[in-house]
């Protein structure tokens, strides 16, 4: 499965990149909304791993502006644990909602279910 | 002239005593048939008293002897205009006793000396009292004798009775509807005097109003028909201290319902202010729980991953445990300055101390310089050579400096300068880097708690300007390029308030 994980933080894109590869995926990651989108402009992806809070366009704009076509599975990962957010990124298109900080187990967990879906 | 007089007569007549008599008797449609039968009676009466008199006196005589019961009237209205304490009683002994003293000296003579009355009315009882010359006054032509006395008399009641009676009250003020009063003059006078009363009226008081309206009747009806007619559509005005005392109280009440309107948006404000605040202190808790929530997820996933695979290579376990403690780090950083954030919000209490400034500056320079180290950052201080003495609190101007000094390393390029430089009665720090300045549109939030655009906590900024302020000092940014943010601090100070809240 080719994943895309973005988030600004290299304290987090380090273990998640690791424990996907890990995990068998091909794993691609971006810092910022406006790389992400490029990266997903180049080539399809299966999963989206989207952090909400991002320098320039933030996670909402992302899921806004994702290209038409083959769009990918999205899981939201947040440190703001509102209800509204969670909403919010659900109604964009978003399946599935983790809130920092979470398990490494959960995480593949859900990824590993997201993945069972295709 | 007698048409005149008779038409004057006869118009008082009506006016005075008919129409109030009439207007009882609800009759006032009948006012013109009264008035042309006063004029017949008056002309009669007239012609009576000439048929009487006439053989013994010429006319002229007459007219003199009607014009000292006139003149009766003189020492009424004259000391009512002019003296304050003139009383009705007053005027109306003078009245009463001139007149008895005309018709004794003037009138009854005249009539007994027509031969209509016994010659006793010539004499008079006794020598001294006799008609024409009274006191056994001698020399006095007789109309003469006759308007003197009877005047002195009357002035003398007037003035004298006036002494003795009680001023009685004036009379009651009237107030009224000015539409009411309208409504009346245009019945009685028509819609002209209606349409001029309300173009002056309409503004007025009640009291001034029904005065208003009472003069423009009284003109033409008569003072006691208009007062009537007025006493119809208005009620008692309160007395005059009774008003003043309302008004008084009414100031009082509108005095208080000011101060009320005042508290009561004072209390609005400070609520919202509270409610602002406590708006704030979410968002902080947000921000913080925020803050925390990314180094501990980094931290959790990094122990569990190195939990998880013993055996890892070298280099990815060293990669895994270097980015562990620097999350690590970057929590207890945080954890220290959410304290500070919640010790200046709760007040910061000082320790002053006169102090040379270069001390603190010297020992944030080389407390920082680790970090400018790490980050390849040449730290530079320019101190001047003779001390800066300032009554000041050491560990928070440390604090301070340290925030800036950090701030700026995080930022640098390659260099930052800290400046020390008294001027005036300040003594200003600055703390300077080469890295790209503060983007205008982000400068206004720059010093707001949790605005952090370079990955900090976005508490620094903050806690240096409430420190610098609560040191009777201020933090803030140089206008122009780059950054340069300024601490200047008072060299003499008062510490009254040492912030917080």
């Amino acid at each position: 499965m080719r994943i895309l994980v973005v988030d600004d933080e290299e304290s987090i894109l380090v273990p998640l990149e690791f424990l996907l590869k890990k995990a068998g995926h091909e794993v691609a990651l971006a810092r910022t909304g406006a790389e992400a989108l490029r990266l997903l402009e180049e080539g399809p992806f299966d999963l989206l791993v989207l952090d909400l809070m991002l320098p320039d366009l933030d996670g909402f704009a992302v899921l806004e502006r994702l290209p038409q076509g083959r769009k990918p599975r999205v899981l939201v990962l947040t440190a703001r644990g509102r209800e509204a957010d969670r909403a919010k990124a659900l109604a964009l298109g978003a399946e599935a909602f983790m809130a920092k900080p979470f398990g490494i187990q959960d995480l593949l967990a859900e990824v590993q279910r997201l993945s069972e879906g295709l | 002239m007698v048409i005149v007089e008779a038409l004057a007569l006869s118009i008082l007549i009506s006016n005075h005593l008919l129409s109030p008599l009439l207007l009882r008797a609800k009759a006032l449609g009948s006012l013109l048939l009264w008035r042309r039968l006063s004029i017949l009676a008056v002309m009669l009466l007239a012609y009576l008293y000439f048929r009487l008199a006439g053989e013994a006196y010429a006319l002229v005589a007459m007219g003199l002897i009607s014009f000292a019961a006139v003149a009766q009237l003189a020492p009424a209205a004259l000391l009512g205009l002019y003296w304050k304490g003139a009383t009705r009683e007053g005027a109306l002994a003078g009245l009463l006793g001139g007149i008895l003293l005309w018709a004794y000296t003037l009138f009854l003579p005249a009539l007994a000396r027509s031969g209509w009355l016994p010659p006793v009315f010539l004499e008079g009882p006794h020598p001294l009292l006799r008609p024409e010359g009274l006191l056994g006054l001698r020399g006095l032509e007789a109309t003469t004798h006759g308007f003197l006395a009877s005047l002195l008399l009357n002035l003398g009641l007037v003035v004298g009775v006036s002494l003795f009676t009680k001023r009685e009250a004036p009379e009651e003020g009237r107030t009224g509807e000015v539409g009411a009063l309208a409504n009346l003059l245009s019945r009685v006078l028509g819609p002209e005097a209606e349409a001029a009363f309300l173009k002056e009226a309409q503004d007025l008081p009640g009291p001034q109003a029904a005065a208003k309206a009472e003069a423009l009747l009284a003109g033409a009806l008569g003072p006691a028909t208009a007062r009537l007619l007025i006493l119809s559509v208005t009620e008692k005005a309160p007395p005059e201290a009774l008003l003043e005392e309302a008004a008084r109280e009414s100031k009082e009440v509108r005095a208080y319902a000011r101060a009320l309107e005042e508290a009561r948006r004072e209390l609005a404000q400070a609520y919202e202010r509270l409610k602002a605040l406590d708006q704030a202190k979410d968002e902080v808790l947000a921000a913080i729980s925020h803050e925390l929530k990314t180094p501990l997820t980094a931290v959790r996933a990094l122990a569990e991953i190195l939990e998880a695979h013993p055996d890892l290579p070298e280099a990815e376990r060293r990669r895994f445990t270097g980015l562990l403690a620097k999350e690590a780090a970057r929590l207890s950083r945080l954890v220290e300055e959410v304290l500070a954030y919640a010790k200046v919000q709760a007040g910061i209490p000082l320790r002053l101390q006169r102090l040379d400034l270069r001390e603190p500056a010297q020992e944030a320079l080389a407390l920082v310089a680790p970090l400018a180290r790490e980050r390849g950052v040449l730290l530079e201080g320019r101190l001047p050579h003779g001390a800066v003495q300032a009554l000041t609190d050491r560990d928070r101007v440390l604090q301070v400096l340290l925030n800036l000094l950090q701030n700026a390393i995080r930022h640098a390029h390659s260099r930052v300068i800290l400046e020390l430089t008294p001027s005036g009665r300040e003594a200003f720090f600055y703390v300077q880097d080469d890295g790209p300045g503060v983007p205008e549109e982000k400068r206004p939030w720059l010093f707001e708690p949790f605005q952090s655009f370079a990955g900090g906590t976005g508490l620094g900024l903050y806690l240096a300007r409430r420190l610098a302020e609560a040191l009777g000092g201020r933090a803030f940014l140089e206008a122009g390029e780059g950054a340069r943010f300024a601490f200047a601090l008072p060299l003499e100070v008062d510490h009254a308030d040492p912030g917080g809240g």
